[in-house]
């Protein structure tokens, strides 16, 4: 048997972080860490997993896996398990890995807890802790047969750092063209400098007190000297101040940074509902009956264009 | 026979029809008459193994007795063709006259077969008077009909085809050269009578005849008799064709709708139930021949009038939905496409690959491997939907459309697992935490001290009273900011006219609409048998719903799994608490009203007069907008669309906006609506016009409740 897998969620290169996260709590069973790597041209990030405790990095470089795709991607790791017999093999809780798991689960008859918040393997068992009940309540669940398979939360492991082998095992290629069933044809990236919405650490959102792009500016300079993503109540998105990527709520994103700044958005249910899992919220309105200031830890009642300036002032000083 | 008019034996003493005369071997279309029969048979039989290619499953042999009314009131009366005035009146004189007409030539032609039944005197000259003036009106009502579609060209019926024309000129012709001939014969009967006296009963019998027959002023006898001759034959020659076509084009709507009348949904507005959904293998609709006979039948039926098209939110935002075109039509062509491969699989599966490899060299795309989701209907017509009714309140046939969609939309998210991210969300928030908007469930009773109401509410885990209703205020009152004054409202209304209501706090579930609209039906039964259950062991009796989708789910749809409650909607009770003078009402708000009319409490339930008496007893003025009650435009968040991302399209407006501007038309003081969901999209419209400041949207419960409090 071959230890833990964790199978690394990049595209060109980036490594989302929950794969460094997924290596150092997979380090803590004391058992082998492999790190799995898909794509084109990835070799060269085997020293990455390394840096993480991964004490082999098994590297499958090919065209077919130039970009995710759901067919080439399965085939090849079932192809992979077959020789190598991992114990375990844990997946990033993202759009990437929910896909590519569930569906090898399938392919194996394997167990898969999914969303987990944290994990215990030992011997080839898996115990894993996932939140129920909106967080109220958690549950302890084991996943037999084998392979284990599971997806773990984003953020909820410690990234530590811890030296490994990161031995390079390449891997055949199992999969071919045959294999895709989809292919994305362009893939086109909203370039900004700002964090991604739902990774950021902070979140700053402007709403129809906006008023204008002018408002949106004053919102911006605000977001830029936090270090926060940028976002936006379905109106500010509708009247095209911002883009349509940017909307958080019910039919946008859900964010839940440590930190979200509401500057005039008055918190209908339908925006509470992208965001009122935020750790801290800090709101803005000329309204002191809206419904932000309900779900608000801190809430200034005043013009957002007197008010942000203000605490841009300070936080440049 | 007689080849010619000549006077019967005494003359024309006696006024009757002469029949069958001038015409040689005009016994031949007793012979002939088969053919168009035989035709209209096979064709009716044809339809009959088409429908019965259906696997869905549905029952509609019950309620004997309605539908016997149905079809009596709705053929022969027209009762919802006629709701569109000037088309359906028209519609109604061209069935009448065509009726009658028809059953006026069968009677000649017995006469003149068998000389019975034999009309002579009075009798004969009132009878004849009818049908020639029913046939001018047919005549007239063919002739607007047509001016309708080619001249007036209103946006409904915007994909006219040749058939269209085709089919009228057909009708046009039987009416016309009916009259045409009739005139030959009156003017032949004229030169043969000697005297005028002898043939003036017929211009009492026939009055449009005897229009006619001046046409022939001055034309010889002869000649005359030759236009009578060559014109009965074409006369039959087409009337033939008109029966011999019936099965085959438009004109199939005739029985489709008189069997259609028979047959529609008398079941209250709800969603199909699947039974045993444990044991289900497969789920919804994926290819056409899963639907249920009515479906297939309904798509026979349709005759492209357009009245859904014109009524459909989606269509009127440009979306990509048109019930006519995209939904019933697109599956008409597929379903007329496709049956060939499903009689033959009704053998053999070789044989279908056989014409599926047949079909493979041609360019049009084989049928039988074109998929009903993707290629014919499409996802994007699927999720258009918000399941308004407005489509089936209007529909002439009783089309059901939205369980059509429904049925796709189980076969999309429970089988294909392909729904938008939205959706996806909703789901698990409802399953998660018993709400669509995903706020934790332990805090679904924490309105009640936030609003500071707690004291006035029997909270049925806490304080157990005894009750009479049940108020199940349902997700919005729970946890949408907005809503939670709604809820306040109603509490204070309910307890001040001393009604007595428990609640059920955390134990209350989501009713499961959204769920149950956007196809998840597996997650709807959880949720249902989960509050059943609870109703149960309370021993609720009568239940009080705020949001009209709850009202509607808990109403119509509960009773599928054995929920068998009496329940209301909140406006019921109020508007009866102030009918009793339970609450009387001490200021008055003077204020001039829009009224919305959402889709789930007025079309799917037919409640619209309650809330109306509540607003007027509070001294509100309401000003009715063209777009009410049961014509009533959709706010867009019904079918679960509530949770879905609208876009608008490009020249368009979104669904609330439209709506907003329909309500904000007369500059109203309020908007006032009944439906949470409603609330919320055009509280936004609002917004988006910036009419915040004239125009407050509230709910009917919080007008009331202004005017006591």
């Amino acid at each position: 048997m071959a230890g833990t897998w964790v199978f690394v969620d990049q595209r060109d290169g980036n490594i989302r972080k929950v794969s460094f996260e997924l290596l150092s709590e997979a380090k803590k069973f004391g058992e082998e860490v492999s790190a799995v790597v898909f794509g084109k041209g990835v070799e060269g990030l085997a020293p990455e997993f390394a840096k993480y405790g991964a004490d082999k990095v098994y590297v499958a470089d090919a065209d077919v896996f130039a970009d995710y795709n759901t067919g080439a991607y399965v085939a090849q790791i079932v192809a992979m398990i077959n020789e190598y017999s991992p114990n375990a093999i844990l997946f990033g809780h993202t759009i990437n890995g929910r896909d590519m798991a569930s569906r090898l689960a399938q392919k194996l008859d394997a167990g898969l807890a999914t969303d987990a918040i944290a994990a215990e393997i030992s011997a080839g068992k898996g115990v894993f802790t996932r939140a129920i009940y909106a967080g109220k309540a958690i549950a302890k669940v084991e996943v037999t047969g084998s392979p284990v398979l599971a997806t773990i939360r984003a953020g909820v492991c410690e990234v530590v750092e811890a030296a490994g082998a990161g031995e390079v095992v390449k891997a055949a290629v199992a999969a071919t063209d045959a294999d895709i069933y989809q292919v994305a044809k362009n893939f086109e990236a909203t370039v900004s400098a700002r964090p991604e919405l739902t990774e950021a650490e902070n979140v700053v959102s402007g709403g129809r007190g906006c008023k204008g792009p002018d408002g949106i500016k004053v919102v911006e300079e605000l977001a830029d000297l936090l270090g926060a993503a940028l976002g936006g109540s379905r109106a500010s998105i509708d009247s095209g101040w911002l883009g349509h990527e940017l909307q958080v709520g019910q039919t946008g994103k859900v964010v839940n940074p440590n930190l979200y700044v509401a500057c005039g958005i008055s918190g209908a249910i339908q925006h509470l509902a992208g965001m009122s899992s935020s750790k801290f919220i800090a709101a803005i309105n000329t309204d002191p009956e809206a419904p932000i200031f309900s779900v608000a830890d801190f809430g200034v009642v005043g013009d957002l264009f007197k008010v942000v300036p203000l605490l841009c002032g300070e936080l440049k000083k | 026979m007689i080849f010619g008019f000549e006077s019967l034996e005494g003359g024309y003493g006696v006024p009757m029809r002469v029949v069958g005369a001038n015409v040689p071997y005009e016994w031949l279309i007793y012979l002939i008459m088969f053919i168009p029969i035989g035709v209209f048979l096979f064709g009716f039989y044809q339809r009959i193994q088409v429908w019965r290619l259906a696997k869905g499953e549905i029952h509609r042999n019950d309620k004997i007795g309605e539908r016997i009314v149905s079809f009596l009131v709705n053929t022969f009366l027209h009762v919802r063709v006629i709701k569109k005035p000037l088309a359906g009146w028209m519609h109604l004189l061209l069935f009448w006259g065509f009726l009658v007409l028809f059953i006026a030539a069968g009677v000649d032609a017995a006469h003149n077969a068998i000389n019975w039944p034999h009309l002579e005197g009075g009798i004969y000259i009132g009878l004849s008077w009818v049908v020639d003036v029913l046939g001018l009106l047919a005549l007239i009502g063919i002739v607007v009909l047509a001016v309708i579609r080619y001249v007036q060209k209103p946006d409904r019926l915007n994909d006219t085809k040749a058939s269209d024309g085709w089919v009228i000129l057909l009708v046009l012709g039987i009416l016309f050269t009916g009259f045409v001939i009739e005139g030959a014969r009156i003017a032949a009967q004229i030169q043969l009578s000697t005297t005028m006296q002898q043939i003036a009963y017929e211009q009492a019998a026939s009055p449009i005849g005897w229009y006619f027959a001046s046409m022939f002023a001055g034309a010889s006898l002869e000649s005359i008799l030759m236009w009578h001759r060559v014109l009965w034959w074409f006369h039959m020659v087409i009337a033939f064709l008109f029966i011999a076509l019936v099965p085959f084009t438009k004109l199939w709507h005739i029985f489709g709708a008189m069997i259609g009348y028979i047959f529609r949904d008398l079941e209250p507005s709800s969603c199909r139930m699947v039974e045993n959904i444990e044991e289900a293998e497969t789920f919804g609709v994926e290819n056409i021949e899963e639907f249920a006979w009515k479906d297939l039948f309904d798509l026979d039926a349709c005759t492209r009038c357009g009245r859904c098209q014109e009524v459909c939110p989606a269509y009127n935002t440009g979306k990509q939905l048109n019930p006519k075109v995209t939904l019933i039509q697109a599956m008409k062509q597929h379903l007329d496409a496709k049956t060939p491969y499903l009689i033959a699989n009704k053998g053999q599966e070789e044989v279908v690959e056989e014409m599926a490899m047949t079909a493979e060299g041609a360019e049009v795309p084989n049928p039988a491997e074109q998929s009903l989701l993707y290629d014919i209907v499409t996802p994007e017509v699927i999720w258009d939907c918000t399941n308004c009714r407005a489509c089936m309140e209007v529909c002439p046939m009783y089309i059901e459309h939205i369980p059509k969609i429904i049925d796709m939309r189980r076969n999309l998210v429970m089988w294909q697992g392909d729904m938008s991210s939205e959706a996806q969300g909703a789901f698990t928030n409802m399953e998660r935490n018993y709400n669509p908007w995903g706020v934790g469930w332990a805090s679904r009773a924490e309105w009640l001290n936030e609003r500071n109401v707690r004291e006035m509410v029997n909270l049925l885990p806490e304080d157990g009273k005894e009750f009479e209703y049940l108020l199940y205020t349902g997700c919005a009152v729970s946890f949408d900011d907005r809503y939670k004054r709604v809820g306040e409202a109603l509490v204070k209304l309910l307890n001040q006219a001393g009604v007595s209501f428990g609640y059920l706090g955390t134990e209350e579930f989501c009713c499961g609409d959204s769920a149950r609209r956007l196809g998840n039906e597996y997650l709807y039964q959880t949720m249902a048998a989960q509050n059943i259950e609870t109703f149960n062991n309370y021993g609720v009796k009568k239940i009080i719903v705020v949001c009209p989708h709850g009202y509607n789910t808990l109403k119509n749809e509960y009773p599928q799994m054995g929920g068998e409650y009496e329940v209301y909607h909140y406006t019921e009770i109020l508007a009866k608490l102030v009918a009793e003078g339970k609450l009387k009402p001490s200021k008055s708000l003077g204020a001039k009203i829009s009224y919305h009319d959402s889709c789930f409490l007025g079309r799917h339930n037919g409640v619209y007069d309650q809330p109306r008496n509540v607003i007027k007893a509070a001294g509100g003025t309401i000003v009715e907008i063209e777009k009410s009650k049961a014509n009533a435009f959709c706010c867009g968040a019904g079918g679960g669309r509530m949770w879905l991302e609208e876009e608008a399209v490009e020249g368009f407006k979104r669904i609330n906006d439209t709506r907003t501007d329909q309500l904000l038309e007369n500059n109203p003081d309020m908007i006032v609506t009944n439906c949470p969901f409603c609330m919320t999209m055009i509280s936004d419209g609002v917004k988006g016009a910036n009419a915040e400041e004239n125009t407050k949207v509230f709910d009917v419960a919080e007008v009331l409740w202004q005017s006591i409090e």
